[in-house]
């Protein structure tokens, strides 16, 4: 099973392989066909992980209901498919890359649509310790600036320590990919920042 | 520090302002996003179709090249597919049709943006369609294709004879092969639909709009056709580089007027004020000669920004002369609270009734826990005098049920408005306010947005 494509959830109820115009035909709704123990199983997984993938988001949408929702959004698509998940165990992985879709489609979303509430980015909290305000705002203004796949590949790099070949996978990229758009990004985000020097 | 060490500290403090206790999980088959009706897109909404509503392809599908106008320079093939049957909608919260005796002064047809698709064919999610339907029953009466090389409509506003509207298309957003920052071009075009025609072919409409090319790295943040019909004004720009246009559709001329935005906000704020949610930031008097948009923030501590004044809503007579939007335009509603820190209180939608006598908006109030974390964020309806700046009303909240999240059409007075909220469990609930009396109308949850 592969996670839910941008946009995918609510194409996921009219089913798959029909003509395009016949789109309101229906199918049988997925959920009907799970059992307690999706619920039971997703929530678990949900209280374990639910925080660190929303800070995922977050980071890659700047907004923190968007994050909340690409979340939700992810772990619906769990459960709604869970009983035809290969294996549970890699359920993470799954909702996981299904945040990152979730990312990327508000993402476009916002390109499309100019509703996601990126507001001024000094969302930032008073007990900054590391960074002073004003360059962790700078750093973060720069990350956000850069291109989707460029800011993805940053994140998953430089956030959650991933090792390239696990971020090529999640984005759906040649490790080789992976090097140049990080390579590309930290030149941009450098080239940024130093510009507001 | 290194720029990656930077980097490293950066994302790991910014994520470190989500708290650790996550809202509840939803597995809510209404289960929809909180945010606004463009940003809701296919993949938030699960609503099952009813059984009584299957039926096979039975509908038509035709490609009508369109007749080219003189002040055209564009004629696009369209796909129409006119709809005979049942409507394909939910009923208000589920209870059947609409009360007719509601609708009184609404338009009986708008135009919906909706996405469609085969999951997982990620080309068919990403063509938007638009839909004319009928607003007492949610009825399809056409289904416009978008004509390529765009894919998917992106935006949508409407005149008041609730015959004419204008889409923007778009064409692929951040194609692989665009390393550097992109954002596709667009067009606009003119939909024009005459529900009454015998044939389905007369029903609709849809031309290219001469002078509506907006190239690559330009986005549309938000754009409103006059009530009269005969001016399209747009927000577009891209990354704090943007510029009011105002389109005359009959002479394919357009004028233009520039400003400055916030320096300290982010890109995505470079828009009409709303630090980049910048839908419902314009619209127009009955004239045509006013339109109504919204200042853009004001930043009160310099670089390391520690809170915000949302603009000003100001009136532009697009008339007289000038190019400095600030300067050619005056204030008739200031922010009606106070600055706050950030994320802080925000509009969420300025829309003037025709008339120019009211303004009715949608603000957005952030209260704070004493740590500093956010521990709410609430809409408020409100509507305020042009003449006076003052708040005459304020929309009986849904609290705790839902909060209104954005009017989608305003008559001449405001007094009857379409709005959305949000119900228990993200249900989208749609329908028609006068005063605080809600009648909901049928409603599509996959719509992402509309224009009536």
């Amino acid at each position: 099973m592969e996670p839910d494509e941008p946009g995918g959830a609510a194409a996921l109820q009219h089913g798959t392989g029909r003509p395009a115009g016949d789109h309101w035909t229906g199918t049988a709704w997925p959920g009907a066909r799970i059992g307690d123990h999706a619920a039971a199983a997703v929530a678990a997984l949900y209280s374990d992980h639910a925080v660190s993938l929303i800070r995922l988001a977050y980071l890659m949408l700047g907004d923190r209901a968007a994050a909340e929702d690409a979340v939700q959004d992810a772990f619906f698509g769990l459960y709604r498919r869970w009983d035809r998940l290969d294996d549970p165990g890699r359920a993470l992985g799954y909702v996981r890359t299904a945040v990152l879709n979730g990312c990327r489609s508000a993402l476009r979303r916002q390109a499309a649509g100019r509703k996601l509430a990126l507001h001024p980015t000094a969302e930032v909290s008073a007990e900054a310790a590391v960074l002073s305000r004003e360059e962790r705002e700078e750093v973060m203004r720069a990350v956000r600036a850069l291109p989707d796949r460029q800011r993805e590949a940053l994140v998953l790099r430089f956030y959650l320590d991933l090792p390239e070949r696990e971020i090529a996978r999640i984005m759906g990229l040649r490790p080789g990919s992976v090097r140049s758009a990080t390579h590309r990004a930290l030149r941009a985000l450098g080239q940024s920042l130093e510009e507001t020097r | 520090m290194t720029l990656e060490d930077k980097l490293r500290t950066a994302l790991r403090e910014t994520a470190g302002e989500i708290p650790d206790d996550p809202p509840p999980l939803r597995l809510s088959p209404l289960a929809v996003s909180r945010h606004s009706a463009r940003q809701r897109s296919a993949n938030q909404h699960g609503a099952k179709q009813p059984r009584t509503q299957r039926h096979g392809p039975r509908w038509p599908a035709w490609a009508a090249p369109l007749a080219a106008a003189a002040a055209i320079v564009g004629v696009v093939a369209v796909l129409l597919t006119v709809v005979h049957d049942r409507p394909n909608v939910e009923g208000p919260s589920g209870q059947g049709s609409t009360a007719a005796s509601g609708l009184a002064g609404i338009p009986p047809y708008y135009v919906a943006l909706t996405i469609h698709g085969n999951y997982p064919d990620p080309a068919a999610v990403d063509s938007t369609a638009a839909e004319v339907r009928a607003t007492a029953t949610g009825a399809v009466l056409a289904r416009i294709a978008v004509p390529r090389p765009y894919v998917h409509f992106s935006g949508v506003t409407a005149a008041a004879d609730d015959r004419t509207f204008i889409l923007v298309a778009e064409e692929k957003n951040n194609p692989p092969d665009r390393a550097a920052r992109y954002y596709p071009p667009s067009r606009f075009f003119l939909l024009r639909i005459d529900p009454a025609a015998s044939s389905p072919g007369a029903r609709v409409s849809l031309r290219a709009l001469p002078a509506g090319y907006i190239p690559a790295n330009n986005e549309v943040h938000d754009l409103a056709l006059s009530p009269d019909g005969t001016s399209l004004a747009a927000d577009v720009g891209y990354v704090g580089n943007s510029q009011l246009l105002v389109f005359n559709l009959a002479t394919g001329t357009r004028r233009s007027w520039s400003f400055k935005t916030c320096q300290q906000c982010s890109p995505s704020s470079g828009g009409l004020g709303f630090g980049g949610m910048n839908v419902d930031a314009l619209s127009w008097t009955a004239d045509g000669r006013h339109l109504a948009f919204v200042g853009p923030v004001t930043a009160n501590a310099g670089r390391g920004v520690t809170s915000v004044t949302p603009g000003p809503v100001r009136l532009l007579d697009v008339s007289a002369p000038g190019r400095d939007l600030l300067a050619s335009s005056k204030v008739v509603l200031k922010w009606p609270g106070s600055a706050e820190r950030l994320p802080g209180p925000a509009w969420r939608g300025v829309v003037i009734t025709p008339d120019g006598r009211t303004v009715v908006f949608l603000e957005q109030l952030v209260t704070y826990k004493s740590d500093g974390a956010i521990k709410s964020v609430r809409q408020l309806l409100a509507k305020a005098s042009v003449a006076t700046g003052k708040v005459t009303s304020v929309v009986r909240n849904l609290r705790p049920v839902g909060q209104y999240q954005q009017v989608m059409y305003t008559n001449a007075t405001g007094s009857a408005l379409v709005v959305y909220y949000f119900g228990l469990g993200y249900g989208i609930h749609v329908g028609i306010l006068r005063g605080n009396q809600f009648t909901p109308i049928p409603w599509n949850p996959h719509t992402v947005t509309a224009a009536w």
